[in-house]
């Protein structure tokens, strides 16, 4: 028996003094190994008479198991010191750049667009588009600006060669949705409108809008003025406080602007609207005595600059990467 | 359009209001203030001074030095302006005080001598643009009265002029005091229109040839005209209004324009032969001078004023030199006249002549204004030139009137279109203080028109628009909208457009450009793109400007910008294009199409990142069997061997590859540039069900790695599909993962290495399997021709 304790204090020993992890993987493999002398003994058993055996047996198994013990305990101690310098050991420099992962932009007309793609659809309205190139009819006739009347001036419009023109609103496709939808109908119509005017840092002749339209039954003003404030508090990202006052469009009577009061306590106009004139239900194919409806208009552009500080409005169509990879 | 305020006075009682309150009215009521402008605001500190004494400066010869006494003592001011002398009363400002324009007064030296405030001139109190000296006050007020308590402090509410383009009433202070009197309910002042118009025999003949370009033209002989200087108070109103004065004539013609909103104009009666005014059309290319002096070619169609030899005025926009008033001037024809507003927006636009009497008619001026207007004058000349007297009576010719208009709804419709509960006689008064009549019987509502609102009034919704904003919006609550709420599907186009979006700037990593969709020939040209017939008409600044048929020239342009700046980036575009002529409705047309262009620097091969751009892409739109395909005849802007398209059988969704050699030279660009353009409305039609989930294995597979030796030119994917065909079931997967050319190699042959990956799907392979699948490689690559290498 003596010799399978002398076995275990030598082995012990030699644990405590191993240094590092493969010294103790070497000792592991010396002490617990096929040629370890442990294995000697366990294997010699079986010449052992079978008196001696059991107790024998069981005596090696405690010094096998205290030989792991101490490798692990071991083990865990070498872990525990080498870690314990790690800051010194193993420092690294994350003041290195990154390594970035790809990382894409969409416009920022798109970012804002998307995000009132989604507000309106959980409000029950359809995002619809329609052409960019335009006929008279549907860009004018259609939206109670007869050839004769002053406001076309006001919307200095660009004409193509083929008696077509460019969409100087996205008012046109107010019609086009009644007619392939009918009433009641909820949907908002955003998209890329022109006209031909001068450019500067708040003027652009390709630039985008997003119109709403609601038409059901005894539609009213509250019902607008209601939906507003709703959209405005979730595109500005604050209860906002709103005014409506008198405003003119063509398409609508009566018609409003809306302006939301400033931090400065100055109001701001933001955004014009009315009710449908019944003039364009009719052109959209609905009958002005059973439905009434609402309309609003909103400038995506103005929107993106207020919401991204963007100070020249020239910089969306730009292409500049300079100004698309910030946002 | 600048509305005085003390001239507005004069119709309604404005006590007691603030001019920012009452512009802040306007604004809710009526129409958008541009801005108050009431200088007497800034007028806090600035008092009353009395000149004592006015002695020469000691260094300057312009300069005098000016003892000014403000009650509480005496100040010494340095003043430069020619006209300030001993015993006069000023505006002073003393030391401390803020000018209108900012400026802050503090005490300092001019050439040597201390100067203690200032004595003021019209533009330093901001009164007007009077700088020649001070302004000079005419008062009994006490040296230290405040300058407010003095002078007329004249605000003034300038109106945004296209929030009024409806309103021609407006266009003259009596009208704007009727809004106001409705606004404030506030009683509205009788205009003094003086004498009725003489009965006599007119002593000018009127006659009109072209009646639709003019309803009415009223004609008046006035004699005991004197020409000269206009009274202090009628330049006032005029500078208020923003109008500058030219004589007591032409400007009482323009005060009665600023006043009731009709344009009047008078002729020398010398210059008007036989006495005889003649409306007509212009003649063909004829040719007029201006009273601005400046020689015209009239357009076709424009309505002209002449004698019975001449024109003497482009009718509505301007009289002409050859007939106007001139100092010496003892008699006029008066005209008070109406024209077809359409008419004169098309004349003085081709003119290019934007009068304030054209802005009014071109918005309908009321045609039963005009003898109001004539009295109005003659009233008022009489002041201006007391011997005035009229040579007989008015030769007011006109088209037949109009019916009164009168707008009829049922009773209850007001109120319940606005969603408010108003009583009648709210209604009704309202409606009464803007000049309609009403008349309620059996449930009906009967509104008359007033002749000034006939060119924005006509249907009963303009009505509940004139009932609720004067009664107020701000009374309105917001109501949340009800109704059934249905599922809002999206558009397919849309869908196609957002899903492209996320792919390209989500895992491609890929910046999404805007720009405008036309480009010009030159651009079209350097692009290999054919220009289309479709065009922008009038775009004068940039010249022939086509619509994109291609989106190609648009993306280069976005490469090009960005090159200045950087070497390495992708970008794409996404807009439609227009290509037919003939989309259906009278419209060409419009398809959406995707571009994308990557630049990299030159060897940087972007064409194997946008391949795996695109690959990704027809991923993301489960496009079934829509590959990318080699191919030579690709369009011109891309390189014939570095190309191929997006297609499925005889179907082609569009092309990538790098950008034509040609190309890349027209447009000066250095580096890689590998671009694509797919039609993505196409693509969207080809859009799969979407995913479903492919069965996997339960048990291990087995690599084999080949190198096959094949032609440099063979194509790998042809290899890969033979390696594939060894077994169509156990071969799960082939990729390669390595591409050799030289040592070793015969000349014009190169090795391509794939990774094959053998399974099956109810089994583990045996060694048979393995041996029989390697034996099906080799003599598949055997029957090419093609030699493993060992």
């Amino acid at each position: 028996m003596a010799d399978l304790n002398a076995l275990r204090e030598q082995a012990l020993q030699r644990i405590g003094a191993a240094g590092d992890a493969d010294a103790l993987q070497e000792l592991r493999v010396q002490l617990l190994g096929r040629k370890s002398d442990l294995i000697g003994v366990l294997r010699g058993l079986g010449a052992l008479p079978a008196e001696e055996r059991g107790p024998r047996g069981k005596a090696a198994n405690e010094v096998k198991q205290a030989i792991e013990q101490g490798l692990d305990a071991r083990a865990a101690e070498l872990d525990a010191a080498r870690e314990a310098g790690l800051a010194e050991s193993e420092w690294l420099d994350l003041t290195l750049p990154a390594e970035a992962p790809p990382r894409g932009h969409k416009h920022p007309i798109t970012i804002v667009e998307d995000d009132l793609d989604d507000l309106f659809r959980s409000m029950g309205y359809r995002v619809v588009e329609g052409p960019w190139v335009e006929d008279e009819w549907h860009n004018f006739d259609a939206l109670n600006i007869p050839a004769w009347h002053p406001a076309r001036d006001s919307w200095d419009t660009f004409w193509l060669n083929d008696g077509n023109l460019l969409r100087t609103h996205t008012s046109p496709v107010q019609i086009r949705a009644m007619k392939r939808f009918g009433a009641p109908l909820r949907c908002v119509l955003p998209g890329r409108c022109f006209r031909n005017e001068d450019v500067d840092a708040t003027h652009e002749a390709v630039f985008n809008q997003i119109e709403g339209l609601v038409i059901d039954r005894d539609i009213r003003p509250g019902h607008l003025f209601s939906s507003i404030n709703d959209i405005l508090s979730v595109i500005l990202g604050r209860a906002v406080e709103t005014r409506f006052r008198p405003g003119y469009f063509p398409f609508t009577e009566p018609s409003f602007e809306c302006d939301i009061k400033r931090e400065n306590g100055k109001w701001m106009e933001l955004c014009g609207m009315g009710m449908v004139h019944p003039n364009v239900l009719r052109a959209g194919g609905l009958d002005p005595e059973e439905w009434t409806g609402f309309a609003f208009g909103l400038g995506l552009d103005r929107l993106a600059m207020m919401r991204f500080g963007v100070d020249d409005i020239r910089w969306f169509n730009s292409t500049d990467l300079r100004f698309l990879e910030q946002f | 359009m600048r509305w005085s305020m003390e001239w507005l006075s004069d119709f309604v009682d404005l006590d007691g209001l603030d001019p920012e309150a009452l512009g802040e009215s306007i604004t809710l009521h009526t129409a958008e203030v541009d801005e108050v402008i009431d200088p007497g605001a800034a007028w806090d500190g600035i008092v009353v001074g009395f000149v004592e004494a006015v002695r020469p400066h000691p260094d300057a010869d312009k300069l005098r030095l000016v003892t000014v006494q403000t009650g509480s003592g005496t100040n010494e001011v340095v003043c430069g302006a020619p006209n300030v002398a001993a015993q006069q009363k000023i505006c002073y400002a003393p030391e401390g005080v803020v000018l209108p324009g900012g400026l802050k007064l503090e005490k300092r030296k001019i050439r040597g001598v201390e100067s203690n405030g200032m004595v003021l001139s019209e533009r330093e109190l901001g009164l007007s643009e009077e700088h020649e000296g001070i302004l000079v006050l005419d008062t009994e007020a006490e040296a230290g009265t405040p300058v407010r308590a003095v002078l007329p402090g004249a605000p003034v509410i300038d109106v945004d002029n296209t929030a009024i383009t409806t309103r021609p009433d407006l266009w003259g202070h009596y009208g704007a005091a009727r809004e106001l009197a409705a606004i404030l309910d506030r009683p509205l002042q009788p205009l003094d229109e003086g004498d009725a118009l003489p009965d006599d025999a007119p002593q000018v003949e009127v006659v009109v040839e072209t009646p639709d370009l003019c309803p009415r033209y009223l004609g008046w002989v006035i004699d005991g005209i004197e020409v000269g200087p206009s009274p202090d108070w009628l330049v006032r109103r005029l500078d208020a209004a923003g109008q500058r004065s030219i004589n007591n004539v032409v400007d009482l013609t323009n005060y009665i324009q600023l006043e009731l909103g009709q344009p009047l104009h008078a002729f020398d009666v010398r210059q008007i032969r036989d006495g005889k005014i003649v409306v007509r059309a212009a003649t063909a290319n004829e040719k007029v001078t201006t009273l601005d002096g400046t020689a015209r070619s009239l357009p076709e169609g424009a309505c002209v004023i002449a004698d019975p030899e001449r024109a003497v005025a482009i009718a509505g926009v301007m009289g002409l030199e050859n007939s106007e008033v001139v100092d010496d001037t003892t008699s006029i024809i008066l005209e008070v006249a109406n024209f077809a507003f359409t008419s004169i927006r098309k004349t003085s636009g081709a003119l290019g002549l934007r009068t304030d009497s054209a802005t009014r008619f071109e918005k309908g001026v009321d045609v039963e204004g005009v003898p109001a207007a004539a009295r109005r004058f003659f009233h008022l000349l009489k002041q201006l030139c007391p011997d005035a007297k009229p040579r007989g009576g008015a030769c007011d010719v006109r088209a037949p009137a109009e019916g009164a208009r009168v707008v009829e709804l049922d009773e209850g419709w007001i109120g319940k279109r606005l969603g408010l509960d108003i009583p009648h006689v709210e209604i009704d008064a309202i409606l009464s203080r803007l000049g309609f009549d009403v008349e309620r019987n059996r449930g009906k509502v009967v509104v008359a028109v007033p002749s000034w609102r006939r060119r924005d009034i006509a249907i009963p919704e303009d009505i509940v628009e004139e009932v609720g904003r004067i009664h107020g919006y701000d009374k309105i609550a917001p109501e949340p909208l009800e109704g059934v709420l249905e599922p809002v599907p999206v558009e397919e186009g849309r869908g196609a457009k957002a899903l492209a979006r996320q792919v390209l700037s989500g895992a491609c990593g890929l910046s999404e450009v805007h720009t405008y969709p036309v480009y010009s020939e030159e651009e079209a040209r350097k692009a290999a793109i054919e220009p289309t017939w479709l065009a922008i008409a009038n775009w004068e600044e940039r010249g022939h400007q086509i619509m994109a048929s291609s989106l190609v020239p648009l993306v280069l342009r976005a490469v090009d910008h960005n090159l200045r700046y950087r070497t390495s980036f992708g970008v794409y575009l996404i807009a439609p294009t227009w290509e037919k002529e003939q989309g259906g409705e009278g419209l060409p047309e419009e398809r959406t199409r995707l571009a994308i262009a990557l630049a990299a620097h030159k060897g940087g091969a972007p064409i194997y990142r946008l391949k795996g751009m695109l690959e990704e892409l027809l991923t993301a739109f489960e496009a079934n069997g829509v590959k990318l395909r080699q191919q030579t005849k690709a369009p011109a802007w891309l390189h014939a061997g570095r190309s191929g398209d997006l297609g499925r059988g005889n179907q082609r969704f569009g092309w990538f590859g790098e950008l034509h050699p040609a190309v890349k030279r027209a447009l000066d660009l250095d580096g890689d540039v590998a671009i694509a353009e797919i039609d993505l409305e196409a693509l969207q039609k080809a859009r799969g069900k979407g995913a479903r989930m492919q069965a996997i294995s339960r048990f291990p597979v087995v690599p084999y790695d080949v190198a096959v030796v094949v032609d440099a030119r063979t194509p790998a994917e042809d290899v890969e599909r033979t390696l594939r065909s060894a077994d169509k079931k156990l071969v799960r997967d082939v990729q390669l993962f390595d591409v050799y050319e030289g040592k070793n190699l015969p000349e014009g042959k190169r090795s391509l290495a794939f990774r094959m990956v053998f399974g099956a799907m109810d089994r583990t392979l045996s060694g048979d399997d393995v041996d029989r699948l390697r034996t099906n490689v080799e003599s598949a690559m055997a029957k090419k021709n093609w030699d493993i290498r060992k």
